[in-house]
Protein backbone atom coordinates (compact mmCIF):
# COMPACT_ATOMS: atom_id res chain seq x y z
CA UNK A 1 0.00 0.00 0.00
CA UNK A 2 1.48 3.45 -1.43
CA UNK A 3 2.00 5.79 1.70
CA UNK A 4 -1.20 7.58 2.13
CA UNK A 5 -2.71 10.70 3.77
CA UNK A 6 -5.65 8.72 5.76
CA UNK A 7 -8.47 10.02 7.81
CA UNK A 8 -7.00 13.47 6.67
CA UNK A 9 -8.73 16.82 7.19
CA UNK A 10 -8.60 18.99 4.03
CA UNK A 11 -6.60 22.22 4.28
CA UNK A 12 -8.06 24.76 1.96
CA UNK A 13 -4.98 26.87 1.88
CA UNK A 14 -3.73 25.72 -1.37
CA UNK A 15 -5.78 25.27 -4.33
CA UNK A 16 -4.24 22.34 -7.16
CA UNK A 17 -4.35 23.14 -10.52
CA UNK A 18 -3.92 19.51 -11.32
CA UNK A 19 -6.87 17.75 -9.74
CA UNK A 20 -7.44 14.98 -12.29
CA UNK A 21 -4.13 13.23 -12.18
CA UNK A 22 -4.01 10.72 -10.59
CA UNK A 23 -2.41 11.27 -7.09
CA UNK A 24 -0.28 9.22 -4.49
CA UNK A 25 -0.92 10.29 -0.97
CA UNK A 26 2.69 12.19 -1.40
CA UNK A 27 1.15 14.43 -3.77
CA UNK A 28 -2.25 14.90 -2.34
CA UNK A 29 -0.25 15.92 0.78
CA UNK A 30 1.97 18.05 -1.37
CA UNK A 31 -0.94 19.49 -3.46
CA UNK A 32 -3.01 20.55 -0.12
CA UNK A 33 0.14 21.82 1.86
CA UNK A 34 2.62 23.04 -0.33
CA UNK A 35 1.54 26.50 -0.68
CA UNK A 36 1.48 26.19 3.35
CA UNK A 37 4.75 25.01 3.82
CA UNK A 38 6.75 27.39 2.03
CA UNK A 39 5.65 30.22 3.50
CA UNK A 40 5.41 28.55 6.68
CA UNK A 41 9.15 27.89 5.62
CA UNK A 42 9.97 31.65 4.91
CA UNK A 43 8.27 33.17 7.80
CA UNK A 44 10.31 30.86 9.74
CA UNK A 45 13.39 32.67 8.18
CA UNK A 46 14.50 30.65 5.17
CA UNK A 47 15.49 32.20 2.59
CA UNK A 48 13.68 32.18 -0.42
CA UNK A 49 15.65 30.29 -2.95
CA UNK A 50 16.24 27.47 0.02
CA UNK A 51 12.45 27.43 -0.04
CA UNK A 52 11.51 25.36 -2.80
CA UNK A 53 14.26 23.08 -1.94
CA UNK A 54 13.44 22.59 1.37
CA UNK A 55 9.77 22.37 0.83
CA UNK A 56 11.08 19.34 -1.03
CA UNK A 57 13.00 17.67 1.90
CA UNK A 58 9.68 18.13 3.79
CA UNK A 59 7.55 16.27 1.47
CA UNK A 60 10.13 13.79 0.52
CA UNK A 61 10.48 13.18 4.64
CA UNK A 62 7.06 12.75 4.58
CA UNK A 63 6.96 10.31 2.08
CA UNK A 64 9.67 8.17 3.45
CA UNK A 65 7.99 8.34 6.86
CA UNK A 66 5.15 6.04 5.21
CA UNK A 67 2.98 9.28 5.04
CA UNK A 68 0.75 10.68 7.30
CA UNK A 69 -2.03 8.17 9.34
CA UNK A 70 -4.55 10.15 11.53
CA UNK A 71 -4.13 8.45 14.97
CA UNK A 72 -6.43 11.44 16.46
CA UNK A 73 -3.11 13.37 17.85
CA UNK A 74 -2.28 15.10 14.95
CA UNK A 75 -3.78 16.53 12.08
CA UNK A 76 -1.68 16.64 8.83
CA UNK A 77 -1.47 19.69 8.31
CA UNK A 78 0.21 20.11 12.07
CA UNK A 79 2.52 17.24 11.21
CA UNK A 80 3.65 18.72 8.05
CA UNK A 81 4.61 21.39 9.92
CA UNK A 82 6.10 19.63 12.74
CA UNK A 83 9.20 18.15 9.98
CA UNK A 84 9.36 22.15 7.95
CA UNK A 85 9.95 23.51 11.75
CA UNK A 86 12.65 21.07 12.23
CA UNK A 87 14.22 21.57 9.10
CA UNK A 88 14.12 25.39 9.01
CA UNK A 89 15.61 24.97 12.31
CA UNK A 90 18.25 23.77 11.00
CA UNK A 91 18.79 25.20 7.73
CA UNK A 92 18.55 28.37 10.04
CA UNK A 93 21.09 27.38 11.99
CA UNK A 94 23.45 26.46 9.44
CA UNK A 95 22.75 29.52 7.19
CA UNK A 96 22.18 32.27 9.74
CA UNK A 97 20.72 34.14 6.26
CA UNK A 98 18.81 37.30 6.26
CA UNK A 99 15.45 36.95 4.65
CA UNK A 100 15.68 38.14 0.82
CA UNK A 101 13.69 40.90 0.08
CA UNK A 102 12.86 39.89 -3.27
CA UNK A 103 10.54 37.38 -1.67
CA UNK A 104 8.34 40.13 -0.47
CA UNK A 105 8.67 41.53 -3.86
CA UNK A 106 8.02 38.66 -5.64
CA UNK A 107 4.63 38.32 -3.09
CA UNK A 108 3.68 41.98 -4.12
CA UNK A 109 4.43 41.43 -7.45
CA UNK A 110 0.95 40.08 -8.37
CA UNK A 111 -1.10 43.12 -6.90
CA UNK A 112 -2.74 45.19 -9.64
CA UNK A 113 -2.71 49.15 -7.98
CA UNK A 114 1.02 50.49 -8.18
CA UNK A 115 0.50 52.61 -4.80
CA UNK A 116 -1.55 49.54 -3.22
CA UNK A 117 1.35 47.01 -3.82
CA UNK A 118 4.08 49.47 -2.33
CA UNK A 119 1.66 49.86 0.70
CA UNK A 120 1.41 46.00 0.71
CA UNK A 121 5.04 45.73 0.42
CA UNK A 122 6.03 47.74 3.45
CA UNK A 123 3.51 45.72 5.39
CA UNK A 124 5.13 42.24 4.57
CA UNK A 125 8.58 43.98 4.70
CA UNK A 126 7.73 45.14 8.45
CA UNK A 127 6.19 42.15 9.40
CA UNK A 128 9.04 39.86 7.92
CA UNK A 129 11.56 42.27 9.87
CA UNK A 130 9.48 41.46 13.29
CA UNK A 131 9.46 38.33 12.85
CA UNK A 132 12.99 38.34 12.35
CA UNK A 133 13.40 40.09 15.91
CA UNK A 134 12.14 36.50 17.72
CA UNK A 135 13.77 33.80 18.03
CA UNK A 136 12.96 30.62 17.29
CA UNK A 137 10.68 28.95 19.42
CA UNK A 138 9.03 32.39 19.38
CA UNK A 139 9.21 33.17 16.19
CA UNK A 140 7.52 28.97 15.47
CA UNK A 141 4.83 30.12 17.76
CA UNK A 142 3.91 33.50 16.52
CA UNK A 143 3.92 32.51 12.92
CA UNK A 144 1.86 28.74 13.56
CA UNK A 145 -0.91 30.83 15.79
CA UNK A 146 -1.01 34.58 14.78
CA UNK A 147 -0.35 34.47 10.69
CA UNK A 148 -1.33 30.18 10.28
CA UNK A 149 -3.95 30.37 11.84
CA UNK A 150 -3.28 27.10 14.52
CA UNK A 151 -4.97 26.59 17.19
CA UNK A 152 -2.93 26.65 20.71
CA UNK A 153 -3.02 22.71 20.57
CA UNK A 154 -1.96 22.58 17.08
CA UNK A 155 0.79 24.10 17.99
CA UNK A 156 1.22 22.49 20.81
CA UNK A 157 1.14 19.06 18.59
CA UNK A 158 3.47 20.43 16.12
CA UNK A 159 6.04 22.06 18.50
CA UNK A 160 5.50 18.80 20.67
CA UNK A 161 5.26 21.14 23.91
CA UNK A 162 2.19 21.31 26.27
CA UNK A 163 -0.32 23.67 25.45
CA UNK A 164 0.24 26.24 28.00
CA UNK A 165 4.01 26.77 27.25
CA UNK A 166 2.42 27.39 23.64
CA UNK A 167 0.71 30.11 25.14
CA UNK A 168 3.42 31.10 27.51
CA UNK A 169 5.55 31.80 24.40
CA UNK A 170 2.98 32.82 22.15
CA UNK A 171 2.50 35.79 25.17
CA UNK A 172 6.29 36.75 25.65
CA UNK A 173 6.53 36.60 20.87
CA UNK A 174 3.60 38.84 20.84
CA UNK A 175 5.11 41.29 23.30
CA UNK A 176 8.57 41.08 21.40
CA UNK A 177 6.33 41.40 18.07
CA UNK A 178 4.55 44.38 18.80
CA UNK A 179 7.56 46.34 20.21
CA UNK A 180 9.26 45.46 16.82
CA UNK A 181 6.22 46.41 15.04
CA UNK A 182 6.04 50.31 16.86
CA UNK A 183 10.34 50.81 16.37
CA UNK A 184 9.50 50.06 12.14
CA UNK A 185 6.58 52.13 12.61
CA UNK A 186 8.59 54.93 14.20
CA UNK A 187 11.41 54.54 12.29
CA UNK A 188 8.96 55.02 9.56
CA UNK A 189 7.90 57.94 10.28
CA UNK A 190 11.05 59.35 11.06
CA UNK A 191 11.98 58.60 7.57
CA UNK A 192 8.85 60.20 6.44
CA UNK A 193 9.16 63.06 7.99
CA UNK A 194 13.22 63.35 6.77
CA UNK A 195 11.94 62.84 3.53
CA UNK A 196 8.95 65.58 4.02
CA UNK A 197 6.50 63.12 3.58
CA UNK A 198 3.28 63.72 6.03
CA UNK B 1 -6.88 23.15 30.00
CA UNK B 2 -7.23 27.11 28.90
CA UNK B 3 -8.85 28.69 25.87
CA UNK B 4 -6.13 30.42 23.45
CA UNK B 5 -6.45 33.63 23.45
CA UNK B 6 -7.73 35.64 20.35
CA UNK B 7 -5.04 36.05 17.37
CA UNK B 8 -4.25 39.85 17.18
CA UNK B 9 -5.22 40.61 13.97
CA UNK B 10 -8.55 40.08 15.31
CA UNK B 11 -8.27 41.73 18.61
CA UNK B 12 -9.73 44.95 17.85
CA UNK B 13 -7.38 46.27 21.32
CA UNK B 14 -4.42 45.87 19.29
CA UNK B 15 -2.78 48.43 17.31
CA UNK B 16 -4.93 49.02 14.01
CA UNK B 17 -1.37 48.82 12.08
CA UNK B 18 -0.28 45.98 13.54
CA UNK B 19 -3.50 44.10 12.75
CA UNK B 20 -3.82 45.30 9.26
CA UNK B 21 0.27 43.93 8.79
CA UNK B 22 -0.77 40.80 10.63
CA UNK B 23 -3.87 40.38 7.92
CA UNK B 24 -1.91 41.01 4.89
CA UNK B 25 0.78 38.63 6.50
CA UNK B 26 -1.88 35.61 6.80
CA UNK B 27 -3.58 36.55 3.54
CA UNK B 28 -0.41 36.64 1.32
CA UNK B 29 2.56 33.82 1.24
CA UNK B 30 5.78 33.29 -0.51
CA UNK B 31 4.83 32.30 -4.03
CA UNK B 32 5.36 29.03 -4.65
CA UNK B 33 5.09 26.72 -8.03
CA UNK B 34 2.54 23.85 -7.05
CA UNK B 35 2.98 22.73 -10.44
CA UNK B 36 6.42 22.76 -10.77
CA UNK B 37 7.13 21.23 -6.94
CA UNK B 38 5.04 18.16 -7.34
CA UNK B 39 6.85 17.68 -10.88
CA UNK B 40 10.22 17.47 -8.84
CA UNK B 41 9.02 15.41 -6.16
CA UNK B 42 7.33 12.39 -8.94
CA UNK B 43 10.83 12.64 -10.12
CA UNK B 44 12.33 12.30 -6.24
CA UNK B 45 10.05 9.85 -5.55
CA UNK B 46 9.83 8.14 -9.33
CA UNK B 47 8.96 4.13 -9.05
CA UNK B 48 10.92 3.02 -5.61
CA UNK B 49 10.73 0.77 -3.89
CA UNK B 50 9.58 3.45 -1.11
CA UNK B 51 6.52 3.82 -3.00
CA UNK B 52 5.52 0.57 -2.24
CA UNK B 53 6.01 1.26 0.99
CA UNK B 54 7.34 -1.72 2.39
CA UNK B 55 5.32 -3.31 5.75
CA UNK B 56 3.27 -0.45 5.65
CA UNK B 57 3.08 3.52 6.82
CA UNK B 58 1.69 3.25 10.11
CA UNK B 59 4.13 2.94 12.09
CA UNK B 60 6.34 5.56 9.80
CA UNK B 61 3.10 7.82 9.99
CA UNK B 62 3.30 7.06 14.28
CA UNK B 63 7.03 8.42 13.83
CA UNK B 64 6.07 11.27 12.10
CA UNK B 65 3.31 12.26 14.04
CA UNK B 66 5.95 12.03 16.80
CA UNK B 67 5.72 10.88 20.11
CA UNK B 68 5.76 13.45 22.62
CA UNK B 69 8.95 11.96 24.37
CA UNK B 70 10.71 12.72 21.05
CA UNK B 71 10.46 16.10 21.79
CA UNK B 72 14.09 17.42 20.97
CA UNK B 73 14.34 17.93 17.24
CA UNK B 74 18.35 16.38 16.98
CA UNK B 75 16.57 13.58 18.10
CA UNK B 76 13.62 13.97 15.59
CA UNK B 77 16.61 14.71 12.74
CA UNK B 78 18.41 11.65 14.07
CA UNK B 79 15.38 9.82 13.35
CA UNK B 80 14.82 11.09 10.11
CA UNK B 81 18.38 10.26 9.30
CA UNK B 82 17.49 6.55 9.91
CA UNK B 83 14.53 6.65 8.19
CA UNK B 84 16.30 8.19 4.84
CA UNK B 85 18.99 5.62 5.37
CA UNK B 86 16.44 2.60 5.18
CA UNK B 87 15.38 4.22 1.72
CA UNK B 88 18.82 4.32 0.01
CA UNK B 89 19.17 0.66 1.66
CA UNK B 90 16.20 -0.17 -0.49
CA UNK B 91 17.18 2.04 -3.48
CA UNK B 92 20.20 0.48 -3.73
CA UNK B 93 19.52 -3.14 -3.33
CA UNK B 94 21.04 -5.81 -5.53
CA UNK B 95 24.65 -4.58 -5.55
CA UNK B 96 26.71 -7.45 -7.04
CA UNK B 97 29.83 -5.62 -4.62
CA UNK B 98 28.11 -5.73 -1.62
CA UNK B 99 28.90 -8.90 0.82
CA UNK B 100 25.80 -8.41 3.03
CA UNK B 101 22.45 -9.24 2.27
CA UNK B 102 20.14 -6.55 1.03
CA UNK B 103 17.07 -7.47 3.59
CA UNK B 104 14.71 -4.75 3.96
CA UNK B 105 15.41 -2.12 6.61
CA UNK B 106 12.74 -3.90 8.25
CA UNK B 107 13.87 -1.44 11.38
CA UNK B 108 13.92 1.70 9.51
CA UNK B 109 11.04 4.26 10.27
CA UNK B 110 8.77 4.28 7.12
CA UNK B 111 8.54 0.48 7.71
CA UNK B 112 8.79 -0.42 10.98
CA UNK B 113 5.51 -1.47 12.28
CA UNK B 114 7.13 -0.72 15.84
CA UNK B 115 5.85 2.66 17.48
CA UNK B 116 8.27 5.73 17.62
CA UNK B 117 8.97 4.87 21.27
CA UNK B 118 10.34 1.56 20.09
CA UNK B 119 12.17 3.13 17.25
CA UNK B 120 13.75 6.09 20.25
CA UNK B 121 14.47 3.10 22.62
CA UNK B 122 16.25 0.56 20.50
CA UNK B 123 19.65 -0.02 21.43
CA UNK B 124 22.73 0.69 18.97
CA UNK B 125 25.14 -2.41 19.14
CA UNK B 126 22.45 -5.02 17.91
CA UNK B 127 22.73 -3.22 14.50
CA UNK B 128 24.59 -4.51 11.37
CA UNK B 129 27.33 -2.34 10.29
CA UNK B 130 28.55 -4.39 7.29
CA UNK B 131 24.96 -2.75 5.65
CA UNK B 132 26.82 -0.14 5.45
CA UNK B 133 26.78 0.75 0.96
CA UNK B 134 27.82 3.93 0.52
CA UNK B 135 31.32 4.90 -0.91
CA UNK B 136 33.22 7.58 -2.43
CA UNK B 137 33.61 8.85 -5.65
CA UNK B 138 36.16 9.30 -7.74
CA UNK B 139 37.93 12.53 -8.47
CA UNK B 140 36.31 13.76 -11.94
CA UNK B 141 39.27 12.97 -14.11
CA UNK B 142 39.28 11.79 -17.66
CA UNK B 143 39.68 8.08 -16.66
CA UNK B 144 36.35 6.66 -17.09
CA UNK B 145 37.74 3.64 -14.95
CA UNK B 146 37.21 4.93 -11.73
CA UNK B 147 34.44 3.13 -9.41
CA UNK B 148 32.26 4.41 -6.71
CA UNK B 149 31.81 0.90 -5.76
CA UNK B 150 34.77 0.24 -3.42
CA UNK B 151 32.82 -0.17 0.17
CA UNK B 152 34.75 0.54 2.64
CA UNK B 153 34.31 -0.71 6.06
CA UNK B 154 32.94 1.99 8.66
CA UNK B 155 30.03 2.20 11.02
CA UNK B 156 26.78 2.82 9.99
CA UNK B 157 25.37 6.47 9.67
CA UNK B 158 22.43 5.73 11.89
CA UNK B 159 24.86 4.24 14.48
CA UNK B 160 26.65 7.68 14.27
CA UNK B 161 23.49 9.81 13.67
CA UNK B 162 21.55 8.32 16.60
CA UNK B 163 24.67 7.25 18.71
CA UNK B 164 26.21 10.54 19.13
CA UNK B 165 25.24 14.13 19.00
CA UNK B 166 28.16 14.53 16.61
CA UNK B 167 26.44 11.82 14.87
CA UNK B 168 23.56 14.27 14.55
CA UNK B 169 26.08 17.19 13.64
CA UNK B 170 27.02 15.18 10.77
CA UNK B 171 23.94 14.37 9.27
CA UNK B 172 22.81 18.25 9.80
CA UNK B 173 25.84 19.48 8.54
CA UNK B 174 25.23 16.88 5.49
CA UNK B 175 21.69 18.30 5.03
CA UNK B 176 22.72 21.84 4.86
CA UNK B 177 25.57 21.02 2.48
CA UNK B 178 23.17 18.86 0.19
CA UNK B 179 20.93 22.10 0.36
CA UNK B 180 23.55 24.44 -0.66
CA UNK B 181 24.63 22.19 -3.39
CA UNK B 182 21.68 22.40 -4.60
CA UNK B 183 21.07 25.69 -5.11
CA UNK B 184 24.26 25.93 -6.54
CA UNK B 185 24.01 23.06 -9.17
CA UNK B 186 21.68 25.61 -11.79
CA UNK B 187 23.48 28.72 -10.52
CA UNK B 188 27.07 28.29 -10.26
CA UNK B 189 27.71 24.32 -11.00
CA UNK B 190 31.51 24.86 -10.57
CA UNK B 191 30.97 25.57 -7.17
CA UNK B 192 28.50 22.94 -7.21
CA UNK B 193 30.78 20.41 -8.84
CA UNK B 194 33.64 21.42 -6.16
CA UNK B 195 31.25 21.02 -3.31
CA UNK B 196 29.69 17.85 -4.22
CA UNK B 197 33.08 16.17 -4.33
CA UNK B 198 34.08 17.77 -1.21
CA UNK B 199 30.62 16.19 0.54
CA UNK B 200 31.77 12.57 -1.05
CA UNK B 201 35.11 13.10 0.45
CA UNK B 202 33.61 14.53 3.71
CA UNK B 203 30.67 12.21 4.14
CA UNK B 204 31.87 9.01 2.22
CA UNK B 205 29.14 7.22 4.48
CA UNK B 206 26.59 9.76 4.15
CA UNK B 207 22.85 9.75 4.19
CA UNK B 208 23.09 11.83 0.95
CA UNK B 209 25.87 10.13 -0.90
CA UNK B 210 23.49 9.08 -3.78
CA UNK B 211 21.89 12.59 -4.53
CA UNK B 212 25.16 14.41 -4.29
CA UNK B 213 26.37 11.79 -6.93
CA UNK B 214 23.55 13.12 -9.30
CA UNK B 215 24.34 16.70 -8.43
CA UNK B 216 27.86 16.30 -9.85
CA UNK B 217 26.82 14.85 -12.84
CA UNK B 218 24.47 17.70 -13.36
CA UNK B 219 27.03 19.77 -12.31
CA UNK B 220 29.50 18.75 -15.09
CA UNK B 221 26.79 18.77 -17.98
CA UNK B 222 25.96 22.52 -16.68
CA UNK B 223 29.80 22.82 -17.33
CA UNK B 224 29.56 21.29 -20.44
CA UNK B 225 31.72 18.35 -19.51
CA UNK B 226 29.89 16.23 -21.47
CA UNK B 227 32.06 13.30 -21.42
CA UNK B 228 32.82 13.32 -17.84
CA UNK B 229 29.06 13.31 -17.37
CA UNK B 230 27.83 10.72 -18.92
CA UNK B 231 30.85 8.78 -17.79
CA UNK B 232 30.11 9.69 -14.19
CA UNK B 233 26.48 9.08 -15.02
CA UNK B 234 26.78 5.85 -16.30
CA UNK B 235 28.80 4.75 -13.52
CA UNK B 236 25.61 6.25 -11.30
CA UNK B 237 23.23 4.48 -13.02
CA UNK B 238 25.05 1.12 -12.62
CA UNK B 239 25.20 1.62 -9.35
CA UNK B 240 21.53 3.32 -8.27
CA UNK B 241 19.52 2.11 -11.60
CA UNK B 242 16.32 2.49 -9.96
CA UNK B 243 17.47 5.49 -7.18
CA UNK B 244 15.15 9.00 -7.17
CA UNK B 245 17.97 10.69 -9.10
CA UNK B 246 17.98 7.90 -11.76
CA UNK B 247 15.46 9.51 -14.27
CA UNK B 248 17.42 13.08 -13.91
CA UNK B 249 20.85 11.35 -14.09
CA UNK B 250 19.95 9.46 -17.53
CA UNK B 251 18.52 12.65 -19.06
CA UNK B 252 21.86 13.28 -18.71
CA UNK B 253 23.74 10.43 -20.15
CA UNK B 254 20.53 9.91 -22.89
CA UNK B 255 21.72 13.17 -24.10
CA UNK B 256 24.74 12.03 -25.09
CA UNK B 257 24.43 9.39 -27.01
CA UNK B 258 24.24 9.51 -31.01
Amino acid sequence: MSPAVKNRRGSAHEGSEEADVPTSGAEELFRDHAGFVASLLHRLGVAAPDVPDLVQEVFLLTHRKGGFENRGTAQPRTWVAAIALRLAASHRRRRRETPNPNVVESAVSQIPSPAFAVDMRESLERVQSCLDSLDEEHRAVFVLFEIEGFTGAEVAAALEVPVGTVHSRLHHARRRFSEAHARALSACGEQEEASGVD
Amino acid sequence: MSTDPRRLLEDLSAPQTLRNDLVRAADHGIPFDVAAGLGRLRDAIGTGPTSGGSGGGAGGGAAGQGASTAAKAMLAVSLAAGVVVGVIWLVTGGDAEDSAPVDPPAHAGPSSPLPPEAHEERTRPGHDQSRQRFVEPQPESPDPSPSISSVPAAPSPRSAARGSPSGANDVQREIAQLAELRRLVSRDPARALVLANAGQREFPQGLFMQEREAHAVLALEALGRHAEATRRGRRFLARWPEGPQAVRVQRVVEAEMP
